[in-house]
């Protein structure tokens, strides 16, 4: 553990005080640091210090505007008096009373745009910006090995990997080594057992992260060793939910897979380990076992173990390096230098790495938006400034001067913002929770996202920033000019109006270019995101349902156990009414969960003779009969797995059509041979891909084995096919399973078409997104390129009326104002174009088969953009038609 | 609030200051105020407190080598003749407004 405060948090001290005495407070706030840590521990009081240093960053900023503002009480001479500003406001607010639907809009516009802005900045920022909830997270490194003559670059260290990095002490702090399992937990009772995932950590894994158990301890470097008694730390929502909160928890005795075990301890409340976000559940485990294996004697051949370290304070990226390549180039004599390396990532990078591009293009989507909003307000403020041109006029002649003039309309500008920043962020909550809803689970730290205060100081500036910009045109509008020919314009006349109009005109261009170019994107997205959900995941059966069953390990070790309770379950899932095929897997599709390792193909014709190129890294997993019939594999030739497949006949394997293409091109490959882990087995048949990781292109090559010939495996997926309503046939199969086993649980029910739609949950949130911001911003759009053009029918009522009486026909009258109309629409459009040549290229980095050229959709969007602005510029256009030219004349 | 008043926590602060005597410097006014009161004492308030009781003449301050050593220099505060006299006042306001009252809190039966 750290025993020191929080680096940030020095910063931000020694910035909120002032700079005489910087260096006294640091130091004296140290001292109370050291007290508090030694009543309380270091962690709380981090904590503390934290919190202390956020007290004087605000009290500090807050005497600052009392200093100012006394100042000014002081010196007197005009300018920035608090009273005046006082005064001000409450004038503004009093005029914007008089006129509620334009504050309203106002409020309602700029609330909308702050509270979607806030809620992705909320995600963002939880997910890309704030740190790990770790202890100086920023010296916690990833270390991966790169296999460098086959395509896997994070590979998993070896345990003497692991021990050898503990050496160079001189860099790492502590090296940890972890893997991922699962147990089948049975409590005190002997109750029904509950599938848990545990992570296995070497001793020293809380400490590493800086957290302390909510109660009891953590693992003591004892309980790490090879054949130390079990414990565990309970995670706390395993510890809430299958312990009611039990706080005498710590010292009972558990069964994981009949070991007992003895509870020493639970992780606190906010601890999640989060990794990877590309890894199958990246939160972690439900409870947390010591490794208890000797790493230093494991094989250092196999890849068991992630490695995470925490580097020495001061210490170079280089000297990192150094340390890690010195073990690779070590393990990699051993090996004969096929040429292992290593390399590391810090955990922040690592953890969004899968996820950054996305985000950065919702979050810049969401800036789009609110540059429309901007836009759109900055015209209402126009609009507004413009009926007030001779109030204004009027009150310069009076002599108010110029800085006067742009106080009165800037502080309703800061009103507005201020309102409009507050109804955002009421919004953002709401949103923020909705966004959570539908996110996809493997959205890295999705149980941090929270609106925090760096989200409602960003959202703060954001509206002040958008209302005072929007206010700065109308009020330099204000001060130029010549105040007698205004004051001389009838009403609202067009001398005065038409510069006015003029810059409304440029701002509708400005929103429906960027309106434009969010639609562009949502619709590529959109392509892109129906492409995925139609392309082939290389199996058919979406409508079957699967579930996964675990087995207790001890009682399944006898030969042909596990292989009996395939026969016994499958046989009774069978005799289930409407179905038609069921089978089991080691892995579904699209879950990630094969394994991998090499294999040769002896003799086959696609062998090149470079080593690298001939011993390929194979995805593989067991399945057993029936699966491929209940999954809908596609057998391409030969045949798939069935009851004959037993140890006793030969050894078979299916190879999927990457391999089959790759090594007996040209030829059939049944038939053919695989040398695998010492046994040369025959090539049974061949299939057409199920993917494994995503629906799109995926061409790691994969092959299956036969689950009855091997059967080795305790946790098993079956796939149910043919029932017309999967959801009748839960109960009934938890009966059949209780026939065979009561005591193995049985989870995860949901059909393959739901792990297909899972699977593209990051996809979905994306669209769903940017199709929200597009939508509100070509309403936006539309309504004021609306507005500009009624606005300008208004004012011309009076021409209109001349020319018709002196002969215009309707038709004329509409084009004229038709002209002005799409004319705006049409220079928008030209310039989104314009516009989405530099950002369509991002939709590729969001949604994978997004094409950013697809003119399909290039052409429907600028279609349907034109579209709905003619219905906006129509409707004032037909009422320019009925205008009766003796009344605009009368009204002169 | 008039010049002549001070804030709860001014006063405490000035309170503090007065019983560390030549040991009043931020940290250890804090840790005082958080022993005698059994409260959390933010530290940022003690020091804006303690320079509003500077610039209103109450308290000063003077910068010594500090007494563990090791080349450091220390803010240390005293309270000056007019906080003294200040505080002489208030407390004889409390002690007259407090006067008789002692019956008052005692549990009504």
């Amino acid at each position: 553990m750290r025993d020191r405060p929080p680096k940030w948090a020095v910063r931000l001290l020694a910035l909120a005080v002032l700079d005489e005495d910087r260096e006294e407070m640091v130091a004296e706030m140290a001292l109370l640091f050291r007290r508090r840590a030694q009543r309380d521990g270091v962690r709380k009081a981090r904590r503390w210090y934290a919190r202390q240093a956020w007290s004087f960053a605000w009290r500090g900023a807050w005497e600052r505007t009392r200093d100012i503002g006394s100042r000014n009480r002081r010196t007197d001479t005009g300018g920035w008096e608090m009273g005046e500003v006082t005064r001000e406001l409450r004038s503004a607010l009093r005029r914007l009373a008089r006129a509620p639907v334009f504050t309203v809009v106002s409020v309602l516009t700029l609330g909308v745009g702050i509270g979607a802005f806030a809620a992705i900045y909320g995600v963002v920022d939880s997910v890309l910006v704030e740190p790990p909830p770790y202890d100086e997270p920023d010296e916690l490194v990833w270390i991966w090995r790169d296999y460098t003559w086959f395509d896997l670059s994070r590979g998993w260290l070896g345990g003497p990997d692991i021990a050898q990095l503990r050496a160079h002490d001189d860099v790492f702090e502590s090296v940890i080594a972890f893997r991922n399992g699962g147990a089948n937990l049975t409590g005190r009772d002997g109750a029904t057992p509950r599938r848990v995932r545990v992570m296995l950590a070497s001793a020293g894994f809380f400490e590493m992260l800086g957290v302390s158990p909510a109660l009891g301890r953590s693992f003591r470097p004892e309980e790490d060793a090879p054949a130390a008694p079990a414990v565990a730390v309970l995670g706390y929502d395993l510890w809430r939910t299958q312990f009611g909160s039990d706080p005498d928890v710590v010292g009972t005795e558990i069964y994981l897979d009949g070991e007992r075990t003895t509870v020493i301890g639970v992780a606190p409340e906010s601890f999640h380990f989060v990794r990877h976000g590309s890894l199958v559940d990246p939160e972690g485990g439900d409870l947390y076992q010591p490794l208890r294996i000797d790493l230093a004697s494991e094989d250092p051949g196999s890849g068991a173990f992630a490695g995470l370290a925490r580097v020495r304070d001061g210490v170079a990226p280089d000297q990192i390096e150094a340390a890690i390549s010195a073990v690779a180039a070590d393990l990699d004599d051993l090996w004969g230098n096929p040429g292992l390396r290593m390399w590391s990532i810090r955990l922040r990078e690592d953890l969004v790495a899968g996820v950054r591009s996305a985000l950065s293009a919702l979050l810049a989507s969401a800036g789009f938006l609110l540059l429309i909003l901007g836009a759109n307000l900055a015209t209402l403020l126009l609009g507004r400034a413009t009926a007030r041109d001779r109030e204004i006029a009027v009150r310069s002649a009076l002599g108010a001067g110029r800085g006067r003039l742009v106080h009165t309309v800037l502080s309703e500008s800061a009103l507005l913002g201020g309102a409009g920043a507050a109804l955002g962020i009421a919004l953002a909550f709401p949103t923020l929770r909705l966004l959570r809803a539908i996110a996809p689970a493997d959205l890295p730290r999705l149980a941090d996202i929270a609106i925090d205060p760096s989200v409602v100081l960003v959202a703060v500036v954001a509206a002040l920033l958008m209302a005072i910009g929007a206010g700065l045109l109308p009020a330099s509008r204000a001060l130029r000019g010549d105040v007698s020919t205004r004051l001389r314009d009838r009403t609202d006349g067009a001398g005065s109006g038409l510069g006015g109009l003029r810059l409304r005109g440029a701002l509708v261009v400005a929103q429906v270019a960027l309106s434009l170019m969010l639609l562009l994107g949502a619709g590529l997205l959109t392509r892109g995101y129906l492409r995925l959900l139609s392309a082939d995941p290389g199996f058919d059966g979406r409508d079957a349902l699967s579930f996964t069953v675990s087995l207790d390990g001890d009682r399944y070790e006898p030969d042909g156990a596990i292989a009996d309770f395939d026969r016994r379950f499958r046989s009774g899932l069978r005799g289930l009414p409407g179905v038609t095929a069921v089978g089991a897997s080691e892995a579904l599709p699209l879950t990630a969960g094969t394994n991998q390792s090499t294999a040769t193909f002896p003799g086959a014709p696609g062998n090149t003779g470079v080593e690298e190129q001939d011993k390929p890294l194979l995805d593989y997993y067991y399945a057993g009969p029936g699966y491929a019939e209940a999954v809908g594999l596609r057998v391409i030739e030969g045949r798939a797995f069935d009851e004959r497949d037993v140890p006793e006949s030969p050894g078979v394997v299916l190879v999927d059509d990457v391999v089959a293409s790759r090594y007996f091109p040209g030829t059939s490959a049944v038939g053919g041979r695989m040398a695998w882990r010492g046994d040369t087995l025959t090539i049974a048949g061949v299939i057409d891909q199920p993917r494994m990781y995503t629906v799109h292109a995926d061409d790691r090559p994969q092959i299956v084995l036969p689950l009855l010939q091997r059967p080795f495996v305790s946790t098993l997926s079956y796939v149910v096919a043919g029932p017309q309503d999967p959801s009748d046939l839960a109960p009934s199969m938890r009966r059949v399973l209780d026939g065979v086993d009561a005591s193995a649980p049985l989870v995860d029910v949901r059909t393959l078409a739901e792990i297909v739609n899972a699977s593209l949950g990051q996809e979905r949130l994306s669209l769903t997104l940017l199709l929200a911001f597009a939508g509100g911003a070509l309403l936006l759009a539309t309504l004021g390129l609306y507005g500009v053009v009624s606005n300008g029918v208004t004012r011309r009522t009076h021409e209109v009326g001349v020319r018709m009486a002196l002969g215009a026909g309707r038709s004329t009258v509409m084009r004229m104002v038709l002209r002005q109309g799409l004319g705006l629409t049409l220079a928008g459009v030209a310039l989104g174009l314009l516009g989405s040549l530099a950002t369509s290229r991002v939709v590729g980095t969001v949604i994978v088969s997004a094409d950013a050229g697809d003119p399909f959709v290039y052409a429907s969007v600028v279609l349907a953009l034109v579209a709905l602005t003619s219905i906006a510029v129509w409707i004032p256009a037909r009422r320019a038609t009925r205008i009766d030219p003796a009344s605009a004349l009368r009204a002169e | 609030m008039g010049k002549d008043l001070l804030g709860e926590l001014e006063h405490q602060v000035l309170l503090a200051v007065l019983r560390l005597d030549r040991e009043a410097f931020s940290s250890s006014i804090v840790v005082e105020l958080e022993e005698r009161t059994g409260r959390e004492v933010a530290p940022a308030a003690v020091y804006i407190a303690l320079r509003r009781l500077e610039e209103k003449g109450m308290a000063a301050s003077e910068m010594r080598p500090a007494d563990e050593g090791g080349g450091r220099t220390r803010r240390y505060f005293r309270a000056t003749s007019s906080g003294r006299a200040l505080l002489r006042e208030s407390r004889r306001r409390l002690e007259s407004l407090w006067d008789g009252l002692d019956s008052a809190l005692e549990e009504r039966a």
